[in-house]
């Protein structure tokens, strides 16, 4: 009996022991987990579809070498995971709680200011960094930490914008038309004070709801204003028909000023490329960028995707390798990763990433045209950084 | 503002006016026929334009021989789907408001599939009279304005010989008034159900194929086209043909006309004001859609 007895306990205390083990090795991280928040479903899918295609790029890349090596020498590969937002603040909100309970070391998005505003209170509370791509500056004021931008905020890249019409468009009668959402709007709040330095009022001020599909009336009013110039801030979707529509209302003598989304891919399909000579557009990466470390992404991303792409883009794939960077620095400690990230100075292909206290890590930009089937570069500033 | 100026207004509103139509008269078909709204029709209307893109701009098809094809491909898939889909449904009794919800289901099942099977971009197609807007005076058009009014007016007028003259055409009417009396008098009532799932989704495809150069394709365009489209049959009245084209008519032109003259931000608020308006003061609609009216 005794010896059962015996046999009992030992068996017990292997299995325990054995049950430990396996409770130690389950809670030791097996890959580096990234959760990408894109619309991959939505009118933005198509911005989404590219983002992801270059994030996805850099994690081949990076695990087709073995990993990441981490401080302790171990090494590990990016298990890259991406989650539907839709692009609207519920699909962010509920994408946003997806990611979370992957539990992630970081996450890539959401893509829309509404989202980031709708969402950013999750992964604050999750304490898990957030290298989101949005641009109303509200973002990155709401005292939450976790929160960074791929970005630069409306407020500095709308005077470069307005700068460019002013100086090498000689414009002085603007219109102004711009979509009911958080990224558009926070671009028409930075367009009057820039408009102001120039001593220039917007002629007219128009605005549309996202998934209109007619702006015909907000166009013949323009054109009935006499105005030089249009300052377009609306999403993709929206600024590709305005843009088709503007040629089609025989305004194509006007020229068109708009921001990053304008200069995404997929506005080439919806305006056509007929309508699209001429359009300026800010943008954190130009196409004519003569740099060679850009010249070469666009060469690496067209070989693998065959497809054009964007500033918006390339961001996705620099956060990948960011995430990287500091993996290898400070290994998986979430809080180290969000102290590393607020310091951060790194060089990427789309260039300098250096954060403020903000938490914005961009801050170059270029004001470009679409010209003869290519972007040809205009102007070129850096706005200080401010730790 | 001159008469030009009115003129123009009055040319975009009609010309997104008479795709709601188009869209609006696929549901009233199928209301009448069914007692079903049936919420997917704008996207079928999308899936229409996603077909002509691959048949006309893909495989090269000539446009005319690409347009007809598109249209009876979908028809055949509207069939298809009132046998596969909706007559399980119909078969277990279910009642229509609970149908509806399968219709809902539906639009999610189709937007996905476009997105699988044509992907996200943004795709549009050249329309058949080309791109370079036509000037009469100030007034500007595009040519495929005149087309989708040509088209529209030469397949109303079919459809009215279809619906007066022909003997399918009368028994539809018939299976829409009267479905008992019409199954008592021989006519194979399921059978025409079917038919007219076929028709609608061949007219929702005409919308597709006059809509895309329009507003470039993308998979949830159709949700946006639907939901005006059911503006457009509620105002004109629900079921009735002629309701359904003015209806359309009407939403195509007041937006337009309140965006232009009030404040383009609430457009939309102002559509569905109206059509509250009519729920509350005539909730039948302009043409109240007298059954002998129906289609």
């Amino acid at each position: 009996m005794k010896l059962y007895k015996g046999l009992l306990g030992l068996s017990l205390g292997v299995f325990f022991a054995a049950l430990t083990l396996v409770g130690c090795q389950s809670s030791q991280p097996k890959s580096i987990k990234i959760v990408h928040l894109a619309p991959l479903t939505g009118s933005a899918s198509s911005y989404g579809s590219f983002g992801v295609n270059a994030a996805k790029m850099a994690v081949e890349e990076i695990n087709s070498k073995g990993g990441v090596k981490l401080p302790d020498g171990s090494q590990l590969k990016i298990e890259y995971t991406e989650v539907d937002e839709t692009s609207n603040s519920a699909g962010a909100i509920e994408g946003t709680k997806k990611a979370i309970s992957l539990d992630p070391l970081v996450i890539l998005g959401p893509n829309r200011s509404g989202g980031v505003l709708a969402a950013e209170k999750l992964w604050k509370d999750a304490k898990i960094p957030a290298l989101t791509d949005a641009t109303n500056a509200q973002t990155t004021r709401l005292g939450n930490p976790y929160t960074f931008r791929m970005q630069i905020s409306s407020e500095y890249w709308i005077p470069l914008l307005v700068k460019t019409g002013v100086e090498k468009y000689n414009v002085k009668r603007p219109a102004v038309i711009y979509g009911l959402n958080d990224y558009s709007k926070a671009n028409w709040v930075a367009t009057e004070p820039a408009m102001a330095k120039f001593n220039l009022k917007p002629v007219i001020v128009q605005t549309f709801n996202d998934n209109d599909q007619d702006f015909s009336a907000q166009l013949l009013a323009i054109k009935k204003s006499g105005a030089d110039s249009i300052f377009l801030y609306g999403y993709t979707p929206e600024v590709g028909k305005i843009t088709r529509q503007r040629s089609e209302l025989g305004m194509k003598n006007i020229p068109v000023f708009s921001e990053r989304a304008a200069s995404v891919p997929s506005v080439f399909d919806l305006a056509g490329k007929e309508n699209y000579e001429g359009m300026v557009t800010t943008t954190t990466m130009s196409q004519g960028d003569p740099d060679p470390r850009i010249q070469e992404f666009i060469k690496k991303y067209d070989a693998k995707y065959h497809q054009a792409f964007s500033a918006s883009h390339v961001i996705h794939y620099d956060s990948v390798y960011i995430v990287a960077d500091l993996v290898s620095k400070v290994g998986l400690d979430r809080e180290k990763i969000r102290q590393e990230l607020a310091k951060l100075d790194y060089q990427g292909a789309m260039g300098h990433y250096v954060a403020d206290k903000e938490g914005n890590l961009v801050h170059h930009m270029r004001t470009q045209v679409w010209k003869d089937n290519q972007w040809v570069m205009l102007l070129s500033e850096n706005y200080p950084v401010e730790r | 503002m001159g008469f030009e100026a009115i003129l123009q207004i009055l040319i975009q509103g009609l010309n997104m006016g008479l795709i709601y139509a188009l869209a609006a008269l696929g549901i009233s078909l199928i209301w009448n026929a069914t007692g079903l709204f049936n919420f997917a029709q704008g996207d079928l209307l999308t899936v229409g334009g996603y077909v002509m893109l691959s048949m006309f701009s893909h495989w090269a098809l000539p446009y005319p021989f690409a347009f007809l094809l598109t249209c009876a491909v979908m028809g055949l898939a509207g069939y298809m789907l009132s046998q596969g889909y909706f007559f399980p449904m119909f078969s277990q009794g279910l009642h229509p408001d609970i149908i509806v919800i399968g219709t809902i289901a539906l639009t999610v099942l189709v937007q996905n599939g476009i997105l699988l099977l044509w992907g996200p971009q943004a795709q549009r197609f050249s329309p058949p009279l080309g791109d370079s807007p036509v000037h009469v005076g100030q007034v500007i058009i595009m040519p495929y304005y005149l087309w989708n009014i040509a088209v529209v007016v030469v397949l109303v007028a079919l459809l009215q010989v279809f619906f007066k003259k022909s003997i399918l055409g009368i028994a539809m009417r018939a299976v829409a008034q009267r479905p008992v009396t019409a199954s008592l008098m021989g006519v194979r009532t399921n059978h025409l159900v079917a038919l007219t799932f076929l028709l609608a989704t061949g007219l929702a495809a005409v919308g597709g194929i006059l809509i895309a150069p329009v507003i470039p394709l993308i998979p949830e365009m159709g949700g946006l086209v639907a939901l005006k489209a059911f503006a457009a049959v509620l105002i004109g009245g629900l079921g009735s043909f002629a309701g359904a084209l003015i209806g359309g008519a009407i939403v195509g032109i007041a937006e337009v006309v309140f965006a232009t003259l009030v404040v383009s931000t609430y457009k939309d608020v102002f559509i569905f004001a109206i059509l509250i308006a009519f729920l509350l003061v005539r909730p039948r609609g302009i043409f109240s859609a007298e059954i002998s009216e129906k289609v």
